[in-house]
């Protein structure tokens, strides 16, 4: 944790990556570099790695488009750190977005994000439940899990008061998970699909997705000769109003219906506080109100937003099928007063009359610290953008209104067809981009080698099955970039950093041998060629990897040492060189028992090679060892000291002899399958203790 | 939801999580747990890492959840001496993430593994005790020697 010491930092944080949340792991890539002010890294205890920062892009402020000039003044540019997260964010995620949103640009360019304003939920598939990160509260225990703009989790409440809390000690609040800097306003509903993630040796299934050149929205093809959608045909939200799978943005014209469902749920929240009249409960309150507060203010945006859409489309009551979405003058509802976009209100429900109090709750509970009362009365609420009471009951009626003259339009849900006027017959000729995708809408696509035998066996692309499913071999893991972009025209619409994994399904049971065996088949035949020689190597080197641990630990055991450390006097005498002393030949002979032992384990031809031509056996190190020391080495322990003290000046410590042949006694016990010769020169060393 | 948010304030609630997930998996070299029936007073040990010279020695540590955790940090201080320049004589420690760097997502079992890698690596730079950082600093050696001979005498008795 030094100061400079940024690979600690990172070492500690991947493993813990590993078992993070999908949110969290993907945030991972882009998250930003964190130091505090002291030097120390936080960040790495919050389960991502940080990266490089890529060169400065457009502020956030830009890509968001138009915005109010209060807010734009509110909001500094936050430069390169926010723009990787985002672009991050809109590459894995999927975003179900107002119809009234403008997606011309973002359907041209895979790389732009719609404007966040128009984002009404963002949809995550992850492998695991969704999990606070603050509250620790998993699956139906977290209470309206909101997103950041970089991507985060969190509770309704608990990120409300962890930016409550942050601001009332006078700094920007930052995400709890990467710093980045965030407001209650930018968050987003979340919601979350479970998708199991393709693995080796496991069925995977695949469905045929068809694109237009021109376009960035990939469909499932349901029936040979459907066309695929228009370049902004954005498919259309599902009747529970989820998200398309595959595109990267779904049309909804349920936003206000959307979030009144999720103020009910911390409304219900708020119930349950409300009847603790515990201290804990109270102090909980304010910020379960907070976050209603934050919900209702979105809701009467979107409220706002859509009535003027729909004012704009007068005559047209239902909204715009999808792919002509009409060209909404953005920056213009904002600016047109209130009072004008509804000209009639019907009386507020029952339900939003609850809100306006609560709302006016939220107000107070933050001015006055401690006002239980639910029954409180309608004063008109101090916020800056001076909105009043009436105002906001009128507002809040509306979103009743809206839902209820805007059905859910299930006629034009998927399959997304052409819109007439938006596609020439032209351009229906264009090239369209196959391709095989997990029906659950993971990026996990089928292997072009893969792809190209399946082309060979049913002829053309149109022919090709809507749905396969084989078994996994092989799995890829990469990530778009400009390179993936140029070589693969059929990934054009992948943002820039989404994550992607190309698989290898075992095609025997999909094509016939024949194909397979064919010119077709050859890059796969190539690729099973490659894996045998990698797994190969592999086992090469994890028999070598042994092979060093066992002979490391030969070398480690401390009699070894001992005996080292006991016998240089020896060498000294100059009768027995070093090469040959006594140590040297007892740890050879352990190591190469040890590489025995090692040689039944694992390859022999590869220790036979270690071991050098001929090897060496015990017998000759031993003979070498003896012969050299000559005949005034004499076995016998009571003439070995005097014998060898004088032959040099410097006697040998008295006990060095008996350890070492205590030693070689064990050493030599544990092999009993040696031939009888060995045995008898074993003896002899033995007799020296 | 609502039934499981019921009986317990919310702080209450994320440390007997925290609790269920630090006795399952405990962080390298760590423990902790509630000293007694108050679930915001923990103590906790921590064992030298090895590689470093605290190797071998047990270090107490007391912590303290603040009624709005995780809003505000946990306090932990050191109940066993230590010879370390983040960790001052009455055993408070100098790590950002108990202070301006805290974050609502941090745990205590990660705070226990930020502790663990301070005492592998020391932040001289940003000292609480000036004169071990200088001793870091410019005689490494018997800065260690010394943080050593704490470990081995001090580490059993408390302060």
């Amino acid at each position: 944790m030094r100061a400079d010491d940024d690979d600690a930092g990172d070492a500690l944080g991947r493993p813990a990556a590993s078992s993070s949340t999908a949110l969290d792991a993907s945030a991972r890539a882009f998250a930003p570099t964190t130091r505090g002010r002291k030097g120390q890294r936080a960040d790495f205890l919050l389960c991502f790695a940080p990266r490089e920062r890529p060169e400065a892009r457009a502020t956030r402020r830009e890509r968001r488009g138009a915005r109010s000039e209060r807010e734009a003044r509110r909001r500094k540019p936050r430069g390169a750190r926010s723009s990787s997260r985002a672009l991050f964010l809109q590459a894995n995620f999927r975003f179900l977005v107002a119809d009234s949103a403008d997606l011309r640009a973002s359907s041209r360019d895979a790389d732009r994000m719609a404007s966040w304003e128009d984002v009404v939920r963002v949809d995550v598939a992850s492998a695991e439940a969704f999990s606070c990160p603050v509250c620790l509260e998993d699956g139906a225990g977290a209470i309206a899990p909101q997103t950041t703009t970089c991507g985060h989790a969190f509770c309704f409440p608990c990120v409300a008061r962890h930016v409550l809390t942050t601001r009332d000690r006078g700094t920007p609040a930052k995400c709890p998970m990467c710093f980045a800097e965030i407001r209650l306003g930018d968050l987003r509903s979340v919601s979350r699909r479970l998708i199991a993630p393709p693995s080796a040796g496991r069925t995977q299934k695949f469905a045929l997705m068809a694109r237009r050149r021109d376009s960035n929205v990939p469909a499932r093809r349901t029936a040979k000769g459907t066309p695929p959608p228009a370049s902004e045909a954005w498919p259309r939200a599902l009747p529970d109003c989820g998200c398309d799978a595959f595109a990267k943005y779904t049309l909804t014209s349920e936003e206000v219906a959307i979030a009144t469902q999720e103020l009910e749920s911390l409304e219900s929240y708020v119930a349950v506080l409300t009847e603790q009249s515990e201290i804990d409960a109270a102090s909980e309150l304010p910020f379960a109100l907070a976050s209603i507060d934050a919900l209702t203010r979105r809701l009467d945006r979107w409220v706002e937003r859509r009535c003027a859409s729909e004012g704009v489309a007068a005559p047209k009551p239902r909204a715009p099928p999808a792919g002509v979405v009409a060209p909404t003058p953005a920056p213009a509802p904002k600016s047109t007063p209130r009072e004008e976009a509804f000209p009639s209100l019907p009386p507020p429900g029952k339900n939003m009359a609850y809100l306006k109090g609560s709302k006016v709750r939220v107000e107070s509970a933050f001015t006055d610290d401690e006002d239980e009362d639910e029954d409180e009365d309608e004063e008109s609420d101090s916020e800056p953008s001076a909105e009043d009471s009436p105002g906001a009951s009128k507002r809040e009626a509306d979103a009743t209104t809206v839902s209820r003259r805007t059905p859910l339009t299930v006629s034009t849900s998927s399959p997304p067809t052409v819109a007439p006027t938006a596609t020439p017959t032209s351009d229906q000729r264009t090239d369209v981009y196959y391709f095989y995708q997990a029906p659950d809408g993971q990026q996990v696509l089928l292997h072009g080698a893969c792809m190209r035998v399946l082309l060979e066996q049913f002829g053309a692309y149109e022919a090709l099955p809507l749905e396969i499913e084989g078994t996994v071999i092989e799995l890829e893991h990469r990530t778009q970039d400009e390179d993936v972009r140029r070589r693969a025209a059929h990934l054009r619409h992948l943002p820039l950093t989404t994550e992607f994994v190309m698989v290898e399904l075992d095609m025997k049971s999909l094509v016939s041998k024949k194909v397979l065996d064919g010119p077709a088949g050859s890059e796969l035949r190539q690729r099973a060629k490659r894996r045998s020689q990698k797994n190969a190597a592999a086992a090469r080197a994890k028999a070598k990897e042994k092979r060093a641990e066992a002979t490391a630990k030969v070398n480690s055991q401390p009699f070894a040492k001992s005996i080292r450390d006991a016998m240089p006097e020896l060498g000294a005498t100059g009768k027995l060189t070093p090469d040959t002393s006594m140590d040297a030949a007892i740890a050879r002979q352990l190591a190469e028992e040890a590489e025995e032992e090692m040689e039944r384990m694992s390859m022999y031809e590869e220790v036979q090679n270690a071991r050098g031509p001929g090897g060496r056996s015990f017998s000759n190190i031993v003979g070498l060892g003896f012969a050299s020391g000559g005949p005034s080495l004499n076995f016998n322990t009571e003439s070995f000291g005097p014998a060898l003290g004088s032959s040099a000046p410097v006697a040998p410590p008295p006990l060095w002899g008996a350890r070492a042949a205590a030693l070689t006694e064990t050493a030599i016990e544990g092999d009993s399958s040696r031939s009888g010769k060995k045995k008898g020169k074993k003896q002899v060393l033995f007799r020296m203790g | 939801m609502s039934d499981k948010k019921s009986s317990l304030s919310s702080s209450s609630r994320r440390i007997q999580k925290e609790l269920a997930e630090i006795s399952l998996e405990p962080p390298t070299n760590c423990s902790a747990g509630p000293k007694g029936d108050n679930l915001y007073e923990w103590v906790s040990t921590i064992v030298g890492p090895s590689g470093s010279p605290y190797n071998g020695g047990v270090f107490f540590l007391d912590i303290q959840f603040p009624t709005d955790y995780p809003f505000k940090p946990p306090k932990v201080t050191f109940r066993t001496r230590i010879y370390h320049c983040n960790v001052n004589s009455s055993g408070q420690i100098c790590l950002d993430i108990l202070k301006e760097q805290w974050s609502p997502a941090l745990t205590i079992s990660k705070v226990l593994l930020s502790i663990c890698s301070l005492l592998t690596d020391a932040n001289p730079h940003d000292p609480l005790v000036g004169s071990i950082a200088q001793q870091f600093l410019q005689d490494k050696e018997n800065h260690d020697k010394t943080a050593q001979e704490w470990t081995k005498v001090r580490s059993a008795e408390h302060v």
